[in-house]
């Protein structure tokens, strides 16, 4: 997939080209689908934010730029934001009904990922990554942790909370980009 | 900036993992809009962020996809469905114009010395270049020199009015109505990505285009037709709506180019800029394929009004008298504006 993909297929939703849009759904909805589940852990939430996503992406496109990145890092970010928010809204819910049901489990998609080359390039960086850095990172990222929850999570200070996401977040951005990977 | 750089690139990690507060979230981005440098770095952060989500990717449910599109185009049409919808609209409207006719209105002459009987023989005529193509499954029409032929329009529309002036008008009608809904089913139920198929417009000699523009040729043509018919009943004419301006333009616009070659007249090479002003309206450069419309300015300007354009592009307006106005070169203006009066219909 390149950079000229990632043009053309913008260039054909601003022309209102629906199959564009169905083309952009088969190349990342599993992106899409994937971290949502493993964030919301609810099958319907999952659902609801890709849907969501993907509408935003046909009502808007002009909003992704092409010079800034890939629609997979634009997608991935769309849809962590709304995960986030999903999750820490469906848990201020649950402090507020003291006999609130847990979410539904969803099985763990790590163990059914899809494992392209991009996502094993990334897999093996974030496994090199110090076990600190790499732990706040998955709880933030994946679990939707803010980073004062992290710090409470791992009983450290919410300084080297943030300074664990920032440093490692960055030793992965260097790595990547040595490798010449573009998520 | 109370939120100093130091605080905020402390924060920076944190902020593309989506992990701050509310609060912070928004004096991170307030801090960005102003800083580039750090502004940089975030967009370098979360793109390695959203990088985490290829290690999780897994396929959603099949069913998924369909309730995703068609949530998508209920929420903004796509071209295609606009178009065709934009075209049945104004079938309609000339089905319900053409049933008010009298037999003696039927016989009278409208325009361009054609009855009203001989508009709609001529409109079958154009419609059905576009039908058989579809008809025959492929809109991919083998490539047949013999066909390519600009003269081809004309003798097929004349052959139909021939024929069309021995029939009942109300048989014309008919056949008329019976081909465009046979079009409109063809065009819709080919399925995605099917109005992208290239076709022919109804001059062989223009460059294929997608069936979508070859839609707007016809709901183009059907509306003008439609117009010709209400000036005959005596009504005041109804422009297409805003949207559908804003296609008809496009399609102008798009064409014209090919439109000067085939007049003979891109060369020497110019290009103008063309600005269609009140709703529908826009802004093109129109220039030779292959010449950077960017490179150098303009050898002229025209504005107008866009509907005034469609009328134009309808040969429904004299170049010379049509209201416009123009900046640099007079002659390469009025050879645009001639050229636009050749993609219409007759």
């Amino acid at each position: 997939m390149d950079r000229r993909w990632d043009q053309e297929v913008c260039e054909r939703l601003v022309a209102g080209d629906e199959a564009a849009l169905g083309e952009l759904y088969d190349e990342l909805s599993p992106l899409v689908y994937g971290l949502a589940v493993r964030v919301t852990r609810d099958w319907a939430a999952a659902e609801d934010i890709t849907q969501d996503v993907f509408v935003r992406v046909w009502n808007d496109p002009r909003a992704f730029d092409p010079a800034r990145g890939t629609w997979g890092a634009w997608l991935g970010t769309m849809t962590h934001r709304r995960a986030v928010d999903w999750v820490r809204r469906s848990a201020a819910r649950q402090r507020r009904t003291a006999d609130a049901a847990p979410p539904v489990a969803a099985p763990d998609p790590e163990e059914t990922a899809v494992a392209g080359s991009v996502a094993k390039s990334v897999q093996a960086a974030v496994d090199d990554l110090p076990a600190g850095q790499r732990e706040a990172i998955r709880l933030a990222y994946f679990d939707g942790l803010t980073y004062r929850q992290v710090a409470e999570t791992l009983g450290i200070p919410e300084g080297t909370a943030k300074s664990r996401l920032w440093l490692g977040l960055r030793r992965l951005a260097a790595r990547l980009e040595a490798e010449g990977i573009e998520p | 900036m109370s939120n100093g750089h130091a605080a905020v690139t402390e924060l920076l990690g944190a902020w593309a993992l989506d992990a701050c507060s509310a609060e912070e979230t928004a004096s991170v981005e307030a801090h960005l809009a102003g800083c580039p440098s750090c502004a940089a770095e975030a967009d370098r952060l979360e793109r390695v962020a959203a990088g985490l989500a290829t290690t999780v990717a897994a396929p959603p449910p099949a069913r998924l996809r369909d309730a995703v599109l068609a949530a998508a185009v209920a929420s903004r049409p796509a071209a295609g469905e606009e178009v065709s919808a934009g075209y049945a609209a104004w079938v309609e409207r000339l089905d319900g114009l053409l049933e008010r006719l009298t037999p003696a209105q039927w016989r009278q002459r409208v325009v361009h010395d054609l009855t009203a009987q001989d508009l709609v023989a001529h409109l079958i005529a154009t419609d059905e270049l576009l039908a058989a193509q579809l008809a025959h499954g492929g809109a991919e029409t083998p490539e047949d020199p013999a066909e390519l032929d600009g003269a081809l329009p004309a003798r097929r529309s004349a052959a139909a009015i021939g024929e069309h002036r021995g029939w009942a008008p109300e048989r014309t009608r008919a056949a008329w109505r019976a081909q465009a809904d046979r079009l409109l089913r063809d065009a819709r139920s080919s399925g995605p990505g099917a109005l992208e198929r290239q076709v022919r417009l109804t001059d062989p000699r223009l460059p294929p285009q997608p069936l979508r523009t070859a839609l707007v040729q016809r709901l183009f043509e059907t509306w003008i037709h439609a117009d010709d018919v209400r000036a005959l009943l005596g009504s005041p004419p109804v422009p297409p709506s805003e949207r559908q301006v804003a296609l008809i333009a496009a399609f102008g616009a798009r064409l014209l180019p090919a439109a000067l070659r085939l007049a003979g007249a891109d060369r020497p090479p110019r290009s103008a800029r063309l600005v269609l002003v009140g709703p529908g309206g826009g802004d093109w450069t129109i220039a030779p394929a292959g010449q950077d419309a960017a490179a150098r300015p303009p050898d002229a300007t025209v504005t107008m009004d866009a509907v005034e354009f469609c009328y134009l592009l309808g040969n429904r307006r004299d170049p010379g008298s049509v209201p416009h106005r123009v900046e640099g070169d007079p002659a390469v203006a009025a050879t645009l504006l001639r050229a636009t009066t050749t993609l219409g219909c007759d």
